[in-house]
């Protein structure tokens, strides 16, 4: 699958108008209109219980090294894979976590009315497509890889990066 | 006529002074009172004391020197310079039009003109959801918990959850944010927004 980090989750519950859905989650933030190349991560998992620990990991990477830890989680990611599309490219990242740097893909629309349609599959089908990610579940991954696994990475880059030092300090408070 | 080295140009008309934007804004007309003794070094100061008409972000570059104006009464009136109208303005056109990225400009520069955005139904709903949050990056609690609590009653559901955004930013420093957003926890009518705002609370908890 390749997930998309949700901006707003309110937007994808339903009832919200479909365009109203694209101008908040596949537009630039730069003002310069809509995102036609819109960035996703690539899990490779299968079965179920990997999947969503993969997500996780690309989710929580995602955050830390691109949201401050006082910010917003965006606590949802959407799984945008089809069968019938196109697969999206792989293409250079800014995450400071490999994972997300070799996993990161980026779809390639034509115009907004492909755009259109994709979200319209994805809203269709969304009960199935989106997980949901707590600040516990981000902040018990954190731990882990930082407490209990000692993982290389983490602790490298949350001595090195003062992005990440401020995440790991402040979950490794409690 | 003050002199301006910089487009959009001022001009004096009729006792006001006259901003005339150099591309996408309409002629805006604001209201400044020249301070003569104050000129320091090559550019002169101006004081705002009024708004005429709202026309753009251009003129709400002036609403938050109006604002900030009001709110300093008792003392000397807020005085903006020739070359902060430059940079504003310059700063301000760099985006094509509203978005993320200006909000977060505004929300630590001119979060008074944010503000005015949020108020003045400036904004699609679409935008309004980004400027809400934003607006939780200025360090003004006041501000921020007057402007936002009202939106935790919008009717869009983004635009409520936006407003949870910026102003879980601020949670451990007011208790009427924190019980707005414990009541959001338990009444919103969106799950979205209902455990965006949980995740506000669970922040707190977890310091």
């Amino acid at each position: 699958m390749f997930i998309r980090i949700i901006r707003r989750k309110s937007a994808w519950e339903g009832t919200t108008p479909l365009e109203e859905v694209i101008k908040m989650e596949f537009v630039h933030s730069n003002g310069t209109g809509f995102d036609l190349k819109p960035s996703v991560y690539k899990i490779d998992s299968t079965d179920n219980d990997t999947k969503r620990s993969s997500a996780l990991r690309a989710h929580t990477e995602h955050i830390v090294s691109f949201l401050q830890p006082r910010a917003p989680q965006k606590g949802a990611s959407i799984d945008t894979y089809f069968s019938d599309l196109p697969l999206p490219e792989q293409t250079m990242s800014k995450s400071l976590f490999q994972y997300t740097q070799n996993s990161h893909h980026e779809y390639e629309f034509s115009d907004y009315g492909q755009l259109y349609n994709f979200v319209e599959r994805l809203i269709n089908n969304k009960d199935e497509r989106i997980l949901e990610f707590t600040r516990s579940d981000v902040e018990l991954y954190i731990k882990e890889k930082v407490e209990t696994e000692q993982n290389e990475e983490w602790i490298s880059l949350s001595s090195s990066n003062p992005q990440v030092y401020l995440w790991t300090k402040r979950y490794l408070r409690n | 006529m003050i002199s301006s080295t910089f487009e959009p140009q001022i001009k004096e008309e009729d006792g006001l002074y006259i901003i005339k934007s150099a591309s996408k804004q309409p002629t805006t007309k604001i209201k400044i009172q020249k301070l003569n003794t104050s000129v320091s070094n090559s550019f002169k100061t101006y004081a705002v004391v009024g708004i005429v008409g709202v026309v753009g972000s251009v003129v709400l570059t002036f609403a938050d020197a109006e604002m900030r104006t009001t709110q300093n009464t008792s003392s000397s009136p807020t005085i903006i310079s020739s070359k902060r109208i430059e940079n504003d303005i310059n700063n301000i056109h760099k985006w094509p039009t509203h978005c993320q990225d200006e909000f977060d400009y505004l929300s630590q520069y001119h979060p008074g003109i944010l503000v005015a955005l949020i108020k003045n139904n400036e904004l699609e709903d679409t935008l309004l959801t980004f400027a809400a949050e934003s607006l939780g990056l200025s360090k003004n609690t006041e501000l921020v918990e007057t402007t936002l609590l009202p939106l935790l009653n919008h009717q869009f559901a983004p635009v409520r959850e936006g407003a949870i955004y910026g102003l879980q930013r601020h949670i451990y420093d007011s208790s009427k944010i924190l019980e707005a957003i414990q009541y959001v926890t338990l009444k919103d009518t969106s799950k979205g927004v209902r455990t965006a705002a949980q995740d506000a609370i669970d922040m707190l908890e977890s310091v």
